[in-house]
């Protein structure tokens, strides 16, 4: 607990700490705002016959359906599919930045100069981390239903909430944080063993953003490479969230593991990334040259 | 010698037995054995590569001896660091602090590890070192001697048996280094070991009661300055000829060397010979103008010991 106290300690007095909150504040109701004004200007533009579109009546309905997953009552579904990504960028960047720069400040020599298990030094700073993680993805939904709001009084939309409202708003936040676990997780352990802040924001980036496209191209020039990228973190990312996937106006493709499964094996994955991490850090010399 | 005075035995706040890293085929520290007692105030020393970074990366559990053993009051750094740790405090090489912090916050945020009473101490350990009027400032707009300031305002937050500083005067004017050599006295005059590894011989000449020399990672010698310094007396004699005075003192028990120069001869040989050399002068017809011991310094003992020219002192 003493090493947790001074993590929590020395992160809010980080200014980017505070960098990141401000983006995921200002990002989900500025995407509300976006997709709100420019589908508006589609469908008006549909309908004065501005733009003449091919099936105007199909992707009028598919755009009024847009327009009413912004309405407050659909939060809890919408603010998953824009918190999740930002979120996870943030934790990313938050893990690797506050552990790489561990041993690229050689704090880490000083820390534990004043006691305590290496294993305990990054538990706590992992635990940290995912609190961090938690009011990112808090400060996200809060962010959203703020943009919502003002979408749903700009549109004139019906405010009032369905009764399970809160109960799927904490649901959706929990899924969101649980998911963006992994990659913090992984970060991290590249921290760990490059000693670099740079190397684990740079391969966990290319882990969120690289993993799916590689599957995608893979899968489609071997089939029988499904069941590996299935594993994946990915793919079970999806499962977890696809039912935040209604923006896209489309009914989600199907998906290879069930839900339980995918928690079971992010759940693998966090476990692994920490392991690892704890492993290299407690075995490793921390030379001084 | 003007070093301080001890008074032994005292409890030992460290010890180290057999302590040996290599690295790969390379063996950078190599059977180490030493104590360090509370109330002492003990120099390490050794050139460059010496082992003396790797030999408090060792003490502090910052890195896994290959064999061997470091004990701190008692408690075994590797199996037990919480404990054996929490009765040192330490600075390594640079003093490195959280940037973004200022000066009371990194020392708040160590505090807050330690636990115990370490908050209470923040504040007195800043008046201290002389930083309470900067404590606010971030911690990367401190020039080095600040840093250094902090970084032994550190060590005292855990009220510590043992504090070890490295260098801990680098980067500090005079009279910062002279405010660092009296905290250093201060330190051991209320019960605490100090080892210092300092660049500078005579700093360590200055404040420390014992000395540990080390070279190619082994311990070469080791005792009070005093005794060290002694036992590499030298006497310059005038005499003439040198020649024939070199060869009435060579053969003398006591006698290490002998050096024939313009106008005399300079002896090193054991303490208190001066009598014993004039005797043989005489006795073989010479008689000295002069026989003048002449005290080596530290400085003169480490370039003898480690046989280092005067461009490869310690770092």
């Amino acid at each position: 607990m003493r090493f947790l106290r001074s993590e929590i300690f020395r992160l809010v007095r980080r200014r980017m700490l505070w960098v990141l909150f401000l983006f995921i504040a200002v990002l989900p109701p500025a995407l509300y705002l976006l997709i709100y004004t420019s589908t508006k200007a589609q469908v008006e533009a549909i309908r004065s016959g501005r733009i003449d579109a091919p099936n105007a009546q199909q992707q009028l309905r598919q755009m009024e359906e847009l327009l009413t997953t912004l309405r407050p009552d659909r939060l809890p579904d919408m603010a998953m599919g824009l918190v999740f990504p930002i979120a996870t960028i943030l934790v990313i960047v938050l893990a690797g930045n506050t552990t790489g720069n561990e041993f690229g400040w050689a704090t880490i020599r000083t820390v534990l100069t004043h006691g305590g298990r290496r294993a305990a030094f990054i538990g706590a700073k992992l635990a940290a981390l995912a609190l961090a993680a938690v009011a990112f993805v808090v400060a996200g939904f809060l962010a959203a239903l703020l943009g919502s709001v003002v979408v749903g009084i700009m549109s004139g939309a019906d405010l009032s909430l369905s009764g399970d409202f809160a109960g799927r708003l904490l649901v959706n936040a929990g899924k969101v944080t649980y998911v963006t676990l992994p990659y913090l997780a992984f970060a991290a352990m590249v921290a760990v063993l490059a000693r670099s802040a740079a190397a684990a924001i740079g391969f966990g980036m290319v882990l969120f953003f690289g993993e799916s496209v590689i599957s995608g191209i893979a899968i489609s020039l071997n089939r029988d490479l499904r069941a590996l990228f299935d594993a994946g973190i990915s793919r079970n990312v999806s499962t977890i969230t696809r039912a935040s996937v209604v923006t896209q106006g489309a009914s989600p493709p199907p998906l290879p593991a069930d839900v339980p499964i995918s928690w079971l094996i992010l759940g693998l994955y966090i476990v692994a990334f920490v392991a690892i991490a704890i492993h290299r850090i407690s075995k490793r010399d921390l030379t001084l040259a | 010698m003007n070093g301080p005075r001890i008074s032994p035995p005292a409890e030992i706040a460290l010890r180290t037995e057999g302590l040996t890293k290599r690295f790969g085929t390379l063996t950078a520290v190599d059977g180490l054995g030493f104590e360090v007692r509370r109330g002492e105030v003990v120099g390490l020393l050794g050139p460059n590569g010496a082992g003396k970074s790797t030999t408090i990366g060792m003490i502090l559990g910052l890195i896994a001896p290959t064999t061997g053993r470091a004990e701190i009051a008692g408690r075994d750094v590797r199996a037990d660091p919480a404990d054996a740790l929490a009765n040192v405090g330490a600075i390594v090489e640079v003093p490195a602090f959280y940037p973004y912090l200022s000066g009371r916050d990194n020392l708040t945020a160590l505090a807050l590890i330690r636990g115990g009473g370490a908050l209470a101490r923040v504040e007195p350990a800043l008046a201290r070192v002389g930083l309470t009027d900067r404590a606010r400032s971030p911690f990367r707009t401190y020039s080095l001697g600040m840093r250094q300031r902090l970084g032994i305002a550190s060590t005292l937050l855990g009220d510590p048996s043992l504090v070890i500083l490295d260098e801990p005067t680098n980067g500090l004017d005079p009279a910062g280094q002279r405010e660092i050599r009296t905290l250093v006295r201060e330190l051991a005059s209320e019960g605490r070991a100090v080892l210092l590894a300092s660049h500078l011989l005579y700093e360590v000449e200055q404040v420390c009661h014992k000395v540990l020399v080390i070279k190619k990672g082994r311990l070469i010698a080791s005792g009070p300055i005093a005794e060290i310094v002694h036992a590499g007396s030298v006497y310059a004699i005038e005499v003439t000829p040198p020649a024939a005075a070199r060869d009435a003192v060579l053969g003398l028990a006591g006698v290490e060397s002998v050096t024939a120069r313009d106008g005399g001869i300079d002896v090193a040989a054991q303490p208190g010979m001066g009598a014993a050399l004039n005797r043989a002068l005489v006795q073989a017809g010479l008689y000295a103008d002069a026989i003048v011991p002449k005290r080596g310094s530290l400085e003169d003992v480490f370039l003898e010991l480690t046989g280092e020219d005067a461009d490869a002192l310690p770092s």
